[in-house]
């Protein structure tokens, strides 16, 4: 196991590099110069190429990609990724300073899309057929087919404006957040609420409930011990997954709410093309997704022993 | 044997169910606990566009540009006619290219420091030795630009003769800060707000600054809150979260003035929204080198219409490319374009242009095809409808629309465009600004060679830089523009704009500047 572990964790590495050079072409070959961005942003005047120029220089952008990108990545392995050209500060620390904010709402979003899918997909499974699996059913579809931020705004318009409950925008406060994470995960609970419906429909069907049911237990009992578990494994697998896209669906949603995460961190730094922003936002992400990607494998194979089993005589070989 | 006080045995899942709905439900209760209010009696909460500060030092001008929040004050005020008034200097007098201020007695920085030349000095050689973008050229002002005479008497002498330094200095990036103070840290100034707390993207807090010398404001504290979100910003303000916002998106302008509790005011036209031609294209940019095709398309464009409709009413027709105030008695002298489609078919037609097959004019083969960029703010209804109107007389319009500044900028520096839509500030009071900014051969911005007419336009602006009589530079400047606009048609202005508030009832005291970044906020006071 432990071989396989860290085999697992040796393939990141050419994923990552893969990530590096991708975020770095994408940021770099986007139209735009961050020197005339910067230029603009100190005055209403427009600059002039001499103005530019000295930027240029400042900031090594006369230098040619495969060097800078080489510089970079150099960097980035010794855990430095640059200073933002936007903010002045190291990315990393600019990063540690709003990644927090990023990971509470999303944290919250999975604990409110848990919340809400695994009920209601068990409901509708074990009610099948009933008006309860019928309007889950369009609920989950409801969920995930509103666009988060026309959802975003009506949340806002019903417990802000209309209730007055919760505030518009803004991080003050407990309730500040309540709002973007139930925009965020909405969408989330609806794609896990099908997947638990459909998954446990399959457990349910399956011969050891029948044998279960047989020996005269209770059909919660039958649900609650035997079925449950079983059906849980692929939502664990997809809730991991859907936790990383929470993490980057983050973005939209925190430019409605104004909140100060790593999501309108990356949308400034790209109106100001600060390159050393975008490419440690983009690598960084990325280590985080497929971490999460890696920890669900290695979960995965940690609740089911077939996997296990399977991965032993694999190794073994 | 004493028995344990709980089994952790008795814990079931229902225990645990139980458990977790308290938490739910405990979290909701605090969570809900009401909504903030805007502020009390003494505190207003601004709702404003992003965070565009810069916090690097020596460049940094925190609280004062892109958004002043009167922490800091200059010598000299702009008023809302663009005049130049008094403020930390009290006169000044000239003598050939020096400029000589002499500051106001009994003034001291919020921190405690009186107001004495040194701060002018200190303030001046920390802009230009910060100035590697070289934004202080426009002034002409070097390291060794200023000097002390007395204690309350500062020299100015910038490198190259500048008859506009009045004017110019009264731009918040001259705010007078106190010696050996750094505004990314904090900025420390003679405003009547001082600043309590900066959070990047989050807010910007201030509180009355009980040293002002002047009369102290209405309000105990000030706070700007980033809601970078047109819609949430108007959200906030409903929800009496925001006291005042900033920039309300037209369309949402007329569903706050129909809301009781609040009012929506609008700002004196502080730019103009026109059309910059390229005449210096290379091709395919190069159609509109021909001055008749270029009057065409201003004759063709119903800015009336534009204004009413598509606008809903949120601008004014002007003919000039800045407010008119700028030019004083002189503005009459621009007539602008009129609204004249046939005259426009009639030019076109002049040049060969004649209409095609699906109602596109050709000459030789050639389609009469236009590109046109525009500021990424302008909405795709205004790009449309120029390009419907410009279609009316056979001219097909591309419209290349910018996601962001940087990708507008790259497009027009590459001079890839026939048509530019801009809407440029004016925030000094010196009335040659925009024509020489943006026209003069010999400007240091890299977009002018799209635009520059040369010759007889250059001499204008040189004459007009060169004096030091502002009635003289506001008539060289109303020449300028009648040379850009009405003769060459090199550009269309389309209409002046206006800054539009929205803020609950209770505000009073409040006077919207043309200028955002020379808007006063320390009048505003809250009705009890």
């Amino acid at each position: 196991m432990k071989r396989y572990v860290l085999i697992r964790f040796l393939s990141l590495v050419p994923l990552w590099l893969g990530i590096s050079m991708l975020a770095f072409l994408l940021s770099n070959l986007a139209p735009g110069d961050p020197a005339t961005v910067i230029a603009h942003r100190l005055s209403d005047a427009p600059p002039s190429e001499e103005q530019i120029a000295t930027l240029r220089r400042e900031y090594h952008l006369d230098d040619t990609l495969p060097l800078r990108y080489a510089r970079w990545l150099g960097s980035a392995a010794q855990g430095d990724l640059g200073i933002s050209y936007r903010t002045k500060e190291p990315v990393l620390m600019e990063l540690a300073t709003h990644f927090p904010a990023t990971l509470q709402i999303a944290c919250a979003a999975l604990v409110i899309a848990l919340a809400i899918a695994l009920p209601l997909g068990v409901l509708a499974a074990v009610r099948r057929g009933s008006w309860l699996d019928h309007a889950a059913r369009v609920g989950a579809l409801l969920g995930a087919s509103l666009p988060s931020y026309w959802l975003g705004y009506l949340l806002i318009l019903l417990f802000a404006l209309a209730l007055g409950w919760l505030p518009v925008a803004g991080r003050d406060g407990t309730g500040a957040m309540i709002l973007p994470s139930l925009t965020l995960g909405l969408g989330t609970a609806a794609t896990l609420a099908r997947l638990t419906r459909s998954s446990l429909l399959e457990v349910l069907g399956e011969d050891f409930v029948r044998t279960a049911r047989a020996k005269g237990l209770s059909e919660w009992a039958v649900l609650w011990h035997h079925s449950l578990k079983a059906a849980l494994l692929p939502v664990v697998t997809v809730t991991g997954i859907a936790f990383g896209h929470l993490l980057g669906g983050a973005v939209i949603v925190e430019g409605i709410f104004a909140w100060p995460g790593v999501g309108n961190l990356l949308i400034n730094s790209i109106y100001d093309r600060d390159y050393p922003m975008i490419q440690g936002f983009v690598l960084f992400m990325g280590a985080v997704f497929t971490l999460l990607s890696t920890a669900v494998d290695l979960s995965y194979a940690w609740i089911d022993p077939r996997v296990r089993y399977a991965n032993k005589r694999r190794i073994g070989r | 044997m004493l028995e344990p006080a709980f089994n952790f045995k008795q814990i079931n899942h229902r225990s645990i169910g139980r458990l977790l709905i308290g938490f739910a439900l405990c979290f909701l209760l605090f969570a809900c606990g009401g909504n903030r209010q805007a502020g009390n009696e003494d505190e207003l909460i601004i709702g404003v566009r992003a965070d565009d500060y810069v916090v690097e030092p020596l460049k940094s001008k925190l609280g004062m540009y892109p958004l002043n929040v009167q922490i800091c004050e200059p010598l000299v005020r702009i008023t809302p006619d663009y005049s130049i008034e008094p403020l930390l200097a009290t006169r000044w007098e000239r003598h050939g290219n020096t400029w000589r201020f002499f500051l106001r007695p009994n003034v001291v920085f919020s921190n405690g420091q009186p107001l004495r030349s040194e701060a002018g000095r200190y303030t001046f050689a920390r802009l230009v030795k910060g100035d590697r973008a070289g934004i202080y050229q426009h002034t002409y002002l070097g390291e060794n630009s200023v000097s002390v005479v007395d204690e309350l008497t500062v020299d100015i002498t910038p490198e190259r003769p500048n008859q506009h330094l009045l004017e110019q200095i009264g731009h918040a990036n001259y705010s007078i800060i106190a010696p050996d103070t750094e505004p990314a840290a904090l900025p420390v100034g003679t405003g009547p707000f001082k600043l309590v707390e900066y959070r990047r993207g989050e807010w910007l807090k201030t509180e009355r600054n009980e040293l002002y010398w002047g009369e102290g404001p209405g309000l105990q504290r000030l706070t700007f809150r980033f809601l970078p979100d047109d819609t949430t910003r108007v959200l906030a303000l409903q929800a009496g979260e925001a006291g005042m916002i900033l920039d309300v998106p037209r369309e949402q302008a007329a569903t706050l003035r129909a809301q009781a509790g609040t009012y929506v005011i609008e700002a004196p036209v502080g730019r103009v929204a026109a059309i910059f031609l390229n005449t210096h294209g290379k091709a395919p940019y190069d159609l509109l080198a021909n001055r008749n095709l270029r009057r065409a398309i201003g004759s063709s464009i119903d800015r009336r219409t534009l204004i009413e409709k598509v606008w809903e009413g949120n601008g004014e027709l002007i003919a000039t490319i800045g407010p008119r105030a700028m030019l004083g008695d002189y503005a009459g002298l621009v007539q602008g374009f009129v609204f004249d489609k046939e005259q426009a078919t009639h030019l076109l037609a002049q040049e060969g242009w004649l209409p095609g097959t699906d109602g596109v004019r050709v000459r030789n083969g050639r389609r009469l095809t236009l590109t046109m960029i525009a500021w990424p703010e302008f909405d795709t209804a205004t790009l449309e409808f120029i390009q419907a109107q410009l279609a009316t007389i056979g001219i097909e319009l591309r419209i290349v629309r910018s996601p962001d500044s940087a990708s507008y900028q790259a497009r027009i520096e590459a001079g890839e465009f026939d048509l530019d839509l801009e809407a440029p500030n004016q925030n000094d009071g010196n009335p040659m600004f925009l024509p020489a900014l943006r026209f003069y051969s010999k400007s240091s911005g890299k977009t002018v060679r799209h635009f520059a007419p040369g010759g007889r336009f250059d001499a204008i602006i040189e004459a007009g830089l060169e004096t030091d009589q502002r009635n003289e530079t506001m008539r060289r400047s109303a020449e300028a523009q009648r040379l850009l606009v009405d003769e060459e048609a090199i550009t269309i202005p389309l209409a002046g704009l206006k800054r539009i508030y929205a803020m609950r009832v209770d505000l009073r005291g409040f006077t919207p500047h043309p200028s955002l970044l020379n808007q006063r906020w320390h009048t505003i006071t809250i009705q009890r």
